[in-house]
């Protein structure tokens, strides 16, 4: 990280959290001072985001100390809200209609609106992709039983991810063998009626990851925490794509087998999200409560009390 | 280190090492990192909570190249808390040693 790449970091973090902006001006020139000052010390790049600290903490350190725009208490009371109207939506909903599924999608929007309020930019595409993937899933799904290809709605969650990549082959390489890999799926399935050899265009995008993967494995391999957490996070995707489609094609699992590619976005959070807190959790594991008790159980009426989850360990946690 | 405790020290440390001689930020980080292990990164944040409670004020002063440094300069309220902490830490220690072995070295 050299210097323009950690001020505009420290930017975003600032930003990210509705700083008011002459407060981030002026810290901004504080750091750029201190930055100047350690490389006429000579220090390298790296010792001096050591010295100073990483972005993110700094605005945790910093925290104290900062006052926010208006607008962003404004936003936490909505956030605050969004719990209330969720429920009231949900029972109004089931109550008069008893169409309680896919009502319960409404408790998606409290973890939607809090990413949408609360997170920068680049961060808000990537966290809101799950969920949209999740909705637009169960809706097709639900309403028009074409669970399959459906289902490849979620592969705008690693394409999301890769929309900001600086490195242009790696993009245009990921995201190009992912949307390949989605139309010969397509072919294979509808041209030729055969979606399980359709499933071996994954191969590319896989050899795509693992080329780039091995570009890095030079750094990876200095660091045996990152290796063994890429390992993890690899065989994770793998794994858990697997359950999905072989309890969707061949056990017709396609409503309940979804909740397993919910495993990938749970262990990216938890092998390379260094702040250990429960509450970015909490969104997905309260989809799994919910959707299982109510799916295997037919307790839809009450499990969608599993969502209170999300603001309760919110406040908790972070109070 | 509690860090809790750790931060209300390197607080004192601060307020200490500008206490003697107007320093501008890096220079303070550069003081503490001789003698204390300060990779927290906690120093900046410090600088500005005091200042925020006018234990500090701010002045710049032209240097030989480029822009103006910002000097943090003690205030009176920074010299009396000063002299408040000094004397809860030694007191502090003074019990602790009482109690683990050792004397305080002045």
């Amino acid at each position: 990280m050299n210097k323009k790449q950690y001020l505009d970091n420290l930017n975003d973090a600032l930003v990210a959290h509705q700083v008011k902006t002459e407060e981030i001006k002026d810290i901004l020139s504080d750091y750029e001072q201190m930055y100047d000052d350690a490389l006429e010390r000579g220090l390298t790049d790296e010792d001096v985001s050591n010295l100073l600290g990483k972005p993110k903490q700094v605005y945790e350190e910093l925290r104290d100390t900062l006052s926010q725009k208006s607008s962003k208490r404004h936003q936490d009371k909505i956030i605050a809200l969004t719990p209330f109207i969720a429920v009231i939506t949900f029972m109004l909903i089931g109550l008069t209609t008893d169409i309680w599924h896919p009502t319960w999608m409404v408790f998606l929007l409290i973890p939607i609106t809090a990413i949408l309020l609360n997170t920068s930019k680049k961060e808000k595409i990537v966290a809101l992709s799950p969920f949209v993937a999740i909705i637009i899933f169960m809706l097709v799904g639900t309403y028009t039983s074409y669970w399959n290809p459906t289902w490849l709605i979620f592969l705008i969650v690693p394409i999301a991810s890769m929309i900001y990549e600086k490195n242009n082959v790696k993009r245009i390489f990921f995201i190009g063998s992912l949307l390949i890999a989605s139309g010969f799926y397509l072919i294979m399935g509808y041209v030729y009626h055969d979606f399980m050899i359709g499933l071996f265009g994954f191969l590319l995008p896989a050899i795509v990851i693992l080329y780039f993967a091995e570009l890095k494995f030079e750094v990876i391999i200095k660091d045996p925490l990152k290796r063994k957490n890429g390992i993890i996070f690899f065989m994770i995707i793998v794994l858990s794509l697997a359950a999905f489609l072989s309890l969707g094609l061949f056990a017709a699992g396609w409503g309940y087998s979804w909740m397993f590619v919910l495993l990938i976005p749970i262990s990216s959070i938890f092998l390379f999200d260094k702040s250990k807190k429960i509450t970015p959790f909490m969104p997905f594991v309260a989809v799994i409560i919910f959707y299982s008790l109510g799916y295997f159980f037919g307790l839809f009426e009450i499990s969608w009390i599993a969502f209170l989850l999300i603001p309760i360990v919110a406040v908790i946690e972070n109070s | 280190m509690n860090t809790q405790l750790k931060k209300g020290i390197l607080e004192m440390c601060v307020l200490y090492v500008i206490s003697e001689q107007d320093m501008y930020g890096f220079e303070v980080i550069e003081r503490l990192a001789k003698d204390i292990d300060v990779n927290e990164n906690t120093i900046y944040p410090i600088l500005r909570r005091l200042t925020a409670q006018h234990l500090f004020t701010i002045y710049e002063k032209q240097t030989n190249l480029g822009a103006p440094r910002k000097y943090y300069q003690i205030t009176d309220a920074g010299k009396q808390r000063l002299a408040e902490n000094i004397n809860e830490w030694k007191t502090f220690l003074n019990g602790v040693f009482k109690i683990v072995g050792g004397t305080f070295n002045e």
